[in-house]
């Protein structure tokens, strides 16, 4: 059995019995393959530690063998709530290093999907984490709302989870006839829709017992951990990669950066209800303003971009996802080195849990809003 | 005390039982199930007080005897010593334990008999027999209404009167050692770290 | 031969066996088919909520749902652990289902025979029966011959016990004005006053009904046998029909405390316009209770399986928490209060008349302004009290506090989520 070294422990006081708890890799709210090793006092975690690693598959090596145009379908299996997030950060860090414009309208149209995006991944986090903590409700009416976004990814992508028609330099397909419909029917329909979800959760007693206090990440911690996304900014720090570095046309929409203030579970979800109704705003008005004009670049026939290196990262629904590209002059990368969020989120993990009980771990858990993909690559 | 017609029929039958259950109680191989016996002992004598007419009584026997004591006694089993018992079992019948049972049962038996040839509490009585299968050209027992209203339990009024009035004194002494106990447990089984997330 | 006729023909035993017997074996089937139904309801329910359909492919809206369960659960493998008690594990879902069907015995569902007895402990005998099926969830825990499984079984029936005292302490409040432990004459005592003891006791009710809830291991209170959860339920190692015991005894537990909560406090079987019936049709009569009675339980039932669907789940020691803290102490005010009220009702302002008769002495109300005195001291001063008193106890609690609702810091947020006027 391999067991890390879990920590020292509070040595010398009579009566404590502690015990290690495995929760395997296979268990309903771990999210994925996650196994965590839980140091327990009675009911209270002393230590924790995770074990990562089981859905690896070498997604990096892999594309250090393919060329630029193939690389770009491993991306939307990495974070697989969030594929078009993905893909729009391998996509911009070829593009910025190779020095690729891209279309206004392309630009446009690429906001407005992983806007629509960000808005499915937290609909998935929204029914998956009030389903661990037990309202199970939530969780078919969060996918309800996500089946309407999907079923626009369908009818543009023509897949729903592996939204691979992003292409260096601009987009593959142009918008469908009826797209701008479908797209302004859901907006219609969704701040009704969020709004029942508030009314269940927002004020319930149970819920903000369960949540609120749970799991303080304090701003410095969260900083100190290299954080990013709705952690950090429930923790009260003000960092959206959208308005540092803003990319695409994040610069020319007006919108706001929800933060939190105290930093647990119960700021991080107000956080990401919040996002949710930007992500609105912001796909309404890029419907808006969408402009007329092509859709692809100038891009040259073999994609064989200067040899150099280039870090470029976006912020996807789960945090600051960053792509380091080293390219040697060929068209095929020579190192490919991805930023994921989720597993540098998962760090904090340990720090939130410690005095916490069991049951807190599971919240826990929903709240850094991990996918084992993108965590395990 | 002669008993006849059907409370004899269940008295017998449950007196039996709780005679056989508690000693599948003592003879148990699991402490666990031998919790299970005493339950049902327990219950067989709740039966053995309806007989007597202390319905009350006999309520709160199983509510607070199997449903309260049994319970903890099967939690601090289950809890402190799982295994104990099938890892290490302990050797019922020696020689001596078997010499000494059959010296206490020839013993109580003695007292038994020579209670009930001199009745001095005046046990025996001769009360209406009721035959179970009545007698061919019998005149048909009584049968007693069927109460759909449901009468108070004299039982309870009468528990209920005298405890608060009579028996006051024991009543709220076993109330201060109930809480006397509450109280000891609490602290001794609260660890230090609990004290200190406490204040 | 003529032996067994009169045996089998006693006045004694027709009264006191067969009768009973043809009652109950009614009763029962009607149960269990009930219970087994009670099952798809909740599917449809929960599917309703949850903006889907539920089982609909099993016969005619799914309706033929339990009996495709019920053979499948008869066909599956029985399972029993290789070390442990196998005799404890076998006896284990017995003893939860007996204890729960025990307590139909003394339920009145309806005027007359509906009713299979009536024990002048009645009350009494039905928390006792109840305490003891605990003692089914304990022993299925530890016969699994494993630490979760026994772990779940220790919290689930700490909790269960915990929620007991709760649930007895909330209906001795309503038997202060009933007088009586028999749920007949619980019934008879609500008909004879024309009222409800909901109106005379809410803060008993609503204390039962949540207790209730808690009694079952039911949403928010199932956290020891949720799946998300890292100690399995006690039942992990049943499969098959054992299993549907444990199931048939959960579901069969929930009937009695929504019948228990409707005898109590909803007036059981009577109500108001019925009443003329009883002289001319007594079967008519009797029917009509039942179905009074029914509809009155299914509401309660629905709202059982609507907390379930709704609410998240309460965390262990929030949940001894609240039962502790908050539930038995507002029981014990409540019962001191009302005490109060009724001593108050009967001595000073002379509202009570209590007379004889074949119920005994009863707490009788004449008239509106009886009954407006004990209603209005209910809601008025009982509500209050109570309130009060589990403030100053809960002032330090964290749970108390709870009303941080904090806003995140949004700078300033459009009035409307329609920014651009239309969307």
């Amino acid at each position: 059995m391999y067991q890390r070294d879990l920590g020292a422990t509070e040595k010398g006081s009579p009566g404590i019995r502690e015990m290690v708890l495995n929760m395997g890799p296979q268990h309903p709210a771990t999210h994925g393959v996650l196994r965590i090793i839980l140091k327990l006092d009675g009911e209270t975690v002393v230590d924790l530690d995770c074990d990562i690693g089981y859905l690896h598959r070498g997604v990096e090596k892999i594309c250090e063998n393919r060329p630029y145009t193939h690389i770009e379908p491993y991306f939307d299996r990495l974070d697989y709530v969030a594929g078009v997030s993905n893909n729009l950060a391998y996509i911009e860090a070829v593009e910025k290093l190779a020095g690729i414009e891209v279309p206004p309208r392309a630009q446009y149209i690429r906001v407005i999907l992983t806007e629509l995006q960000r808005i499915a991944s937290h609909l998935l986090w929204l029914g998956t984490h009030a389903m661990d903590i037990g309202a199970v409700t939530i969780f078919l009416y969060a996918f309800r709302e996500r089946e309407e976004v999907l079923n626009i990814f369908e009818n543009y992508f023509g897949a729903r989870l592996t939204t691979n028609a992003l292409r260096i330099g601009g987009l593959f397909y142009d918008t469908y006839p009826g797209f701008e419909e479908q797209v302004r029917a859901f907006c219609r329909i969704f701040p009704e829709r969020l709004n029942e979800y508030e009314t269940i959760l927002n004020e319930n007693r149970i819920w903000l017992g369960r949540t609120v206090g749970v799991g303080v990440l304090t701003a410095e911690e969260a900083k100190d951990l290299s954080v990013t996304g709705p952690v950090l900014r429930g923790s009260g720090v003000k960092w959206d990669i959208r308005k540092a570095f803003p990319y695409e046309v994040y610069d020319e929409l007006d919108w706001e950066v929800p933060v939190g203030e105290n930093g647990d579970t119960y700021d991080r979800y107000l956080v990401r209800m919040e996002e949710m109704r930007q992500s609105r705003h912001i796909i309404l008005q890029a419907l808006d303003r969408l402009p007329q004009g092509p859709i692809l670049g100038k891009v040259p026939k073999m994609i064989r971009p200067p040899a150099g290196e280039v870090y470029h990262s976006i912020e996807s629904p789960k945090g600051e996802l960053g792509v380091y590209l080293v390219s040697n002059g060929t068209s095929f990368p020579e190192r490919l080195r991805i930023r994921p969020p989720s597993q540098i989120n998962l760090q904090a993990l340990r720090k939130m849990a410690i005095g916490h009980m069991v049951a807190d771990v599971i919240a826990l858990i929903g709240s850094i809003d991990i996918v084992l993909g993108e965590v395990d690559r | 005390m002669e008993l006849a017609g059907t409370e004899a029929v269940f008295f017998y039958i449950l007196a039996l039982f709780t005679l056989v259950m508690a000693i599948a109680l003592v003879t148990a191989p699991t402490a666990v199930r031998g919790a299970l016996y005493l339950m049902a002992t327990l219950i067989g004598v709740a039966g053995l007080f309806l007989l007597l007419h202390a319905e009350f009584v006999a309520g709160a026997q199983i509510l607070i005897y199997v449903g309260g004591v049994v319970v903890l006694f099967i939690f601090v089993i289950m809890l402190v010593n799982i295994r104990a018992e099938i890892n290490e079992p302990f050797r019922t019948y020696t020689r001596q334990r078997r010499l000494a049972a059959v010296v206490v049962i020839v013993m109580v038996l003695g007292v038994w008999y020579f209670g009930i040839q001199q009745d001095p509490f005046h046990l025996v009585r001769q009360g209406p027999v009721v035959a179970l299968i009545p007698p061919p050209g019998a005149p048909p027992p009584p049968v007693e209404e069927p109460t759909l209203g449901g009468r108070i339990s004299e039982d309870t009024q009468e528990v209920g009167s005298v405890l608060y009035t009579k028996a006051a004194l024991p009543f709220e002494i076993a109330s201060v050692l109930l809480l006397v106990a509450i109280v000891g447990s609490v602290v001794l089984a609260r660890t230090r770290r609990q004290e200190e997330t406490f204040d | 031969m003529e032996l067994v006729e009169r045996i089998i023909s006693n006045p004694v035993m027709m009264e006191y066996v067969w009768k009973p017997l043809v009652v109950i074996l009614i009763l029962l089937f009607i149960v269990l088919t009930l219970v087994a139904y009670l099952v798809y309801a909740e599917r449809k329910v929960s599917a309703f909520i949850q903006a889907r359909l539920g089982p609909m492919r099993v016969g005619p809206y799914g309706l033929l749902q339990p009996l495709a369960d019920l053979i499948k659960l008869l066909l599956k493998e029985d399972l029993i652990p290789a070390e442990g008690d196998r005799a404890i594990f076998k006896f284990a879902p017995i003893m939860s289902v007996v204890c729960a069907l025990v307590v139909l015995a003394v339920i009145p569902f309806g005027w007359g025979v509906a009713t299979i007895t009536d024990i002048n402990i009645g009350l009494l005998f039905i928390l006792s029966v109840s305490s003891v099926g605990i003692l089914g969830i304990i022993l299925g825990g530890w016969a699994s011959n494993s630490k979760y499984p026994l772990l779940g079984a220790l919290r689930s029936s700490a909790q269960m016990v915990s929620y007991e005292v709760a649930m007895a302490l909330a209906l001795v409040g309503p038997l202060m004005f009933a007088k009586s432990l028999s749920m007949t004459a619980i019934v008879e005592a609500q008909r004879a006053d024309h009222i409800w003891y909901l109106l005379y006791q809410p803060v008993a009710f609503l204390i039962f009904l949540v207790a209730g809830v808690a009694e079952t291991n039911r949403t928010p209170f199932d956290l020891p046998e949720a799946e998300a959860e890292l100690v399995a339920g006690f039942h992990t190692e049943y499969s098959g029909f054992r299993w549907s015991l444990y199931f048939l005894a959960e579901y069969t537990n929930m009937l009695i405390s929504s019948a228990i909560a409707v005898t109590v406090f909803l007036g059981g079987w009577s109500f108001p316009l019925l009443d003329r019936l009883r002289p001319e049709h007594p079967g008519l009569f009797t029917l009509l209770s039942i179905l009074v009675f029914a509809v009155k339980v299914f509401v309660l039932i629905y709202i059982f399986m609507w907390f379930r669907w709704t609410f998240p789940r309460y965390r262990y020691d929030q949940l001894m928490d609240l039962g502790w803290k908050w539930m038995i102490p507002a029981t014990l005010a409540n019962i001191l209060i009302t005490g109060a009220i009724i001593m108050i009702g009967q001595e000073t302002l002379g509202l009570t008349k209590v007379t004889g008769g074949e119920y005994g002495e009863r707490l009788v109300v004449p008239g509106l302004a009886g009954k407006a005195y004990f209603i209005g001291m209910a809601w008025l001063v009982l509500v209050p009290l109570t309130w009060i008193i589990l403030a100053i106890i809960n002032r330090r609690s964290y749970d108390f506090n709870l009303r941080a609702q904090r806003q995140i810091r949004l700078p300033e947020r459009p009035a409307t989520d329609d920014v651009f006027g239309k969307v």
